[in-house]
């Protein structure tokens, strides 16, 4: 079963997502900080990250760049998923090694087809 | 006949009176007698008498005629003199007188001897006739002494009346002279101010009038030059060519003796001009050169000093010149005096002027040579900074207030001690050290920060500014200002704090603004979210009542989230915390992304979208920026049109994109256009349009285009017809646009 962390500091969106994933059969972790969530992933990598940007103690970003930073953590899918941002952030999280950018609101029909073209591309490499 | 007659006349007398005892020839007497005593000889020679004395009688008749003639002539008024006449007189006189006498003697010889003749009858008529002859000839000889003193009163009368008249016509001649002597004077006078500015003009004219006045062959004004070296020709006439020349020149130095008459008169006559002392030394060529007979020079005086002549040359030969004429002569000299006066005064007069304007510009010139003056020794006295004037022995000359007030030195304690005695400490002694002698090697010193030290001790820190310049001998002279940087340090401290607090302000709007952007979107994601899931039916089946009132909260959620985002996209832009993120890209792509995009509404509303864009059109601008731009303006079209569908052409036109979005919509009114771009203005339609719009979306594109991309958007619009609304950028977005863009990343790191 393959199992995603998500990194996310509002419980309701938290709810959403682990909803979403657990209907679609993924099995979830989740952790409400950044620093938690740089812990979880290096120490039980997952399958794959959901990361939300906007985080109490250290950003999204700053949690990327210190997961690809360590060897553990070089190869697991990160996909981050923030509200509507503004330009160039999404070239930001690329750059720093982020799998794929989803925009919230997410939509529920679409955002579990969203994850899976992210895991089967990264995959492929 | 005349002889035998004497013979006959004689030889009575003779022979009668002749002495006893004195004999003559007899013979001779003899045939005399024989001869004389024939009666009709006797009859023959007294009518030959009577023609001789009748012939005499006549022409001396001829004469008084002529006389006559003469005297009616002369005592016609007007008329011409006669010629005296001279009588051929003495002759006839002395024949008659001797005549008279021979019939006298021969009367008296007969008278005494009538006794004696033969036929005394004869002798009687003889005598008688004798008698008459002599009367005749006394009458003869009375008549014509008569006419002798006759003639004499008439030609006595005939010169006094011919010199009268030529008298008379002198004075006429005198008189035409005068008039039109005066007449040229007065014209000349009346000119002589008008041409006061130009004397030569006024020359001209004068030896003009003056030639034709005189008439004089040629008249010249000469002037002497200021060294009295050369005689210069200001204006000369001719009076044959009728021609006006001048520039001559003659040396004085060769004419000393014409120099030397000029001197001593006012007007020279020269009426011989070949054979007179002053002019002998143009004898030589000069006159018969020019045939030149006669002079009449009038000198020209000023301050009791020879300035020129005024030279009358008579062409031709001997002239007597008048006694008015000479006067004439010496009143245009006056003239011209008066002209080369006035024309002097006048120079005077201007150059005076000139003199009075230049005058007056260098009084304004040290007039504000003393206002700067003044105001550099108000600068000087005011200014907040410290002025030293130092030797290049450093030892101070002057200082001002400030420097006084800083130092706590007086200036006259200060005055005569060198730079370093009065501020130099063990810290500072080098650096000073080194500054003066920049200075001393020409270099300028600027904004050196010194810490000197005070008269009560304490230490300040200066800026120290020093050169060395010139004063107003030349002398160097060394200035040093200094400026108190303790004020200034105080003043950048502040200035750093208010520069801090309002950036501190600025972070906080910023950071407000960028919280607000996520605190809002937060809880509507997590709506919009949980509403999608559950009206999927993931949580289980909804009733047609749940689904249609949950999709409407579901709307609602949207539409508030498009609301707060374009709100919060306005209000960066206007606050100019929405920058730019400039790229590189394909504009095919990313209008297939629209297409994308709005497949769905195109869908639902059986609607097409066709794309007209040139390949590897590439553009250089903000990506996402444009997309939102054209994203709306695409689904805006979309939205209001019911059928047909909208036509997407890309072009370039002078490195500018222009994308025109051509829908079939409803068209907009006339009215309605100028409201498009305004924010919260709705297009009042028939329609009902399902998909609300936040009432923002042109007004941000256009903000977008105008604020951030450099761009524009235009609309043509005919109400039921549709309309076609153009978005023109650049390219390539300038450097000066694109700038470094602010990321909620940076701005929400805490």
């Amino acid at each position: 079963m393959t199992t995603a962390l998500i990194i996310e500091d509002n419980e309701n969106n938290l709810e959403l997502i682990r909803f979403i994933l657990e209907q679609s059969g993924y099995k979830t972790r989740f952790v409400m900080t950044g620093l938690e969530g740089v812990q979880q992933t290096l120490s039980i990598p997952p399958d794959f990250v959901i990361l939300d940007i906007q985080l109490p103690d250290i950003n999204g970003l700053e949690v990327l760049k210190r997961i690809r930073a360590h060897p553990v953590g070089k190869d697991i899918p990160i996909i981050a998923m923030t509200s509507y941002a503004m330009s160039g952030d999404r070239e930001k999280l690329l750059a720093a090694g982020c799998t794929a950018y989803i925009e919230k609101p997410i939509d529920p029909s679409l955002v579990i087809g969203q994850i899976e073209e992210a895991l089967s591309k990264e995959r492929k490499k | 006949m005349l002889l035998s007659f004497f013979a006959y006349a004689t030889s009575v007398p003779i022979y009668s009176f002749t002495p006893k005892g004195h004999v003559y020839s007899p013979i001779q007497l003899h045939s005399l007698w024989v001869i004389t005593h024939k009666i009709e000889i006797s009859v023959f020679v007294f009518v030959f008498i009577v023609f001789i004395l009748a012939s005499t009688y006549l022409s001396h008749h001829r004469f008084k005629k002529r006389v006559f003639a003469n005297f009616v002539q002369l005592m016609q008024p007007g008329a011409e003199p006669p010629l005296p006449i001279q009588l051929p007189t003495g002759k006839i006189i002395v024949i008659s007188f001797l005549l008279v006498i021979g019939c006298i003697v021969g009367f008296i010889l007969l008278i005494t001897t009538y006794q004696s003749y033969d036929n005394q009858l004869l002798v009687q008529a003889m005598a008688l006739a004798l008698f008459g002859l002599t009367m005749i000839g006394c009458f003869f000889i009375g008549g014509i002494t008569r006419s002798k003193q006759l003639e004499k009163l008439i030609n006595r009368l005939q010169i006094e009346s011919r010199s009268n008249m030529l008298a008379q016509q002198k004075l006429l001649e005198a008189d035409r002279r005068l008039q039109s002597q005066n007449a040229c004077l007065s014209r000349l006078a009346s000119i002589q101010l008008k041409y006061a500015a130009s004397p030569k003009d006024f020359f001209e004219q004068l030896v003009m009038e003056s030639a034709i006045a005189l008439d004089v062959g040629r008249v010249g004004i000469w002037v002497l030059s200021e060294n009295k070296q050369l005689l210069n020709c200001e204006a000369s006439y001719n009076l044959a060519t009728k021609q006006i020349s001048s520039g001559q020149e003659l040396q004085t130095e060769h004419l000393p003796q014409y120099f030397s008459a000029l001197s001593q008169a006012r007007v020279i006559a020269i009426n011989d001009a070949m054979n007179h002392p002053a002019t002998v030394e143009f004898a030589k060529d000069y006159l018969p050169s020019q045939h030149i007979g006669a002079m009449l020079d009038a000198t020209i005086w000023h301050n009791d000093e020879m300035t020129g002549v005024l030279c009358h040359e008579h062409i031709g030969g001997y002239r007597e010149w008048t006694m008015d004429e000479q006067s004439f002569v010496g009143s245009l000299a006056d003239l011209t005096r008066l002209a080369l006066e006035t024309h002097r005064l006048q120079m005077v007069q201007s150059d005076l002027q000139h003199k009075q304007t230049q005058l007056n510009k260098v009084q304004k010139h040290i007039d504000s040579i003393e206002r700067n003056a003044k105001l550099f020794r108000f600068l000087v006295e005011r200014a907040p900074v410290t002025i030293l004037y130092m030797n290049t022995a450093n030892e101070i000359m002057e200082m001002n207030p400030e420097a006084e007030q800083l130092s706590g030195y007086s200036r006259e304690y200060a005055i005569g001690r060198t730079y370093q005695e009065l501020f130099a400490t063990e810290q500072n002694e080098k650096q000073l050290q080194s500054i003066s002698e920049d200075v001393m090697h020409g270099r300028k010193v600027q904004g050196q920060e010194v810490a000197i030290r005070c008269a009560d001790g304490s230490i300040v820190e200066l800026s120290v500014s020093r050169s060395m310049e010139l004063d107003d001998e030349g002398n160097p002279v060394i200035i040093s200002i200094g400026q108190d940087m303790s004020k200034q340090k105080a003043l950048e401290a502040s200035l750093i704090k208010a520069r801090e607090a309002a950036e501190s302000a600025d972070r906080i709007k910023s950071m407000f603004v960028a919280s607000m952007s996520h605190e809002l979107r937060t809880p509507l994601n997590s709506i919009i979210g949980f509403l999608g899931v559950v009206l999927q039916g993931m949580s289980g089946e909804l009733n047609v009542k749940q689904k249609d009132q949950l999709g409407r909260a579901y709307n609602s959620s949207k539409h508030l989230l498009s609301l707060i985002t374009d709100v919060i996209d306005i209000s960066k832009i206007e606050a100019g915390f929405l920058q730019v993120h400039v790229e590189k890209f394909d504009l095919a792509a990313l209008l297939v992304e629209v297409q994308h995009a709005t497949q769905h509404l195109v869908q639902e509303k059986k609607l097409y979208l066709s794309l007209d864009c040139p390949a590897n059109l590439n553009l250089e601008t903000d990506r996402k920026r444009l997309y939102q731009v054209i994203l709306n303006v695409v689904s805006n079209a979309l939205k209001y049109s019911e059928d047909g569908g909208v036509k997407l052409h890309a072009s370039i036109k002078a490195k500018q994109l222009e994308i025109k979005v051509q829908d079939t919509g409803i068209g907009i009114g006339e009215a309605d256009l100028a409201k498009l771009f305004k924010p919260f203005e709705r297009i009042e339609s028939h329609l009902k349009i399902k998909t609300l719009g936040t009432g923002l979306g042109l007004y941000l594109t256009r903000k977008i285009l105008a604020q951030l991309l450099g761009g524009k958007i235009s609309v043509t619009s005919k109400l039921a017809e549709g309309s076609t609304f153009t978005i023109s950028i650049p390219t390539k977005m300038p450097t000066a646009v694109a700038q470094s863009h602010a990321s909620i990343l940076e701005d929400a790191a805490p």
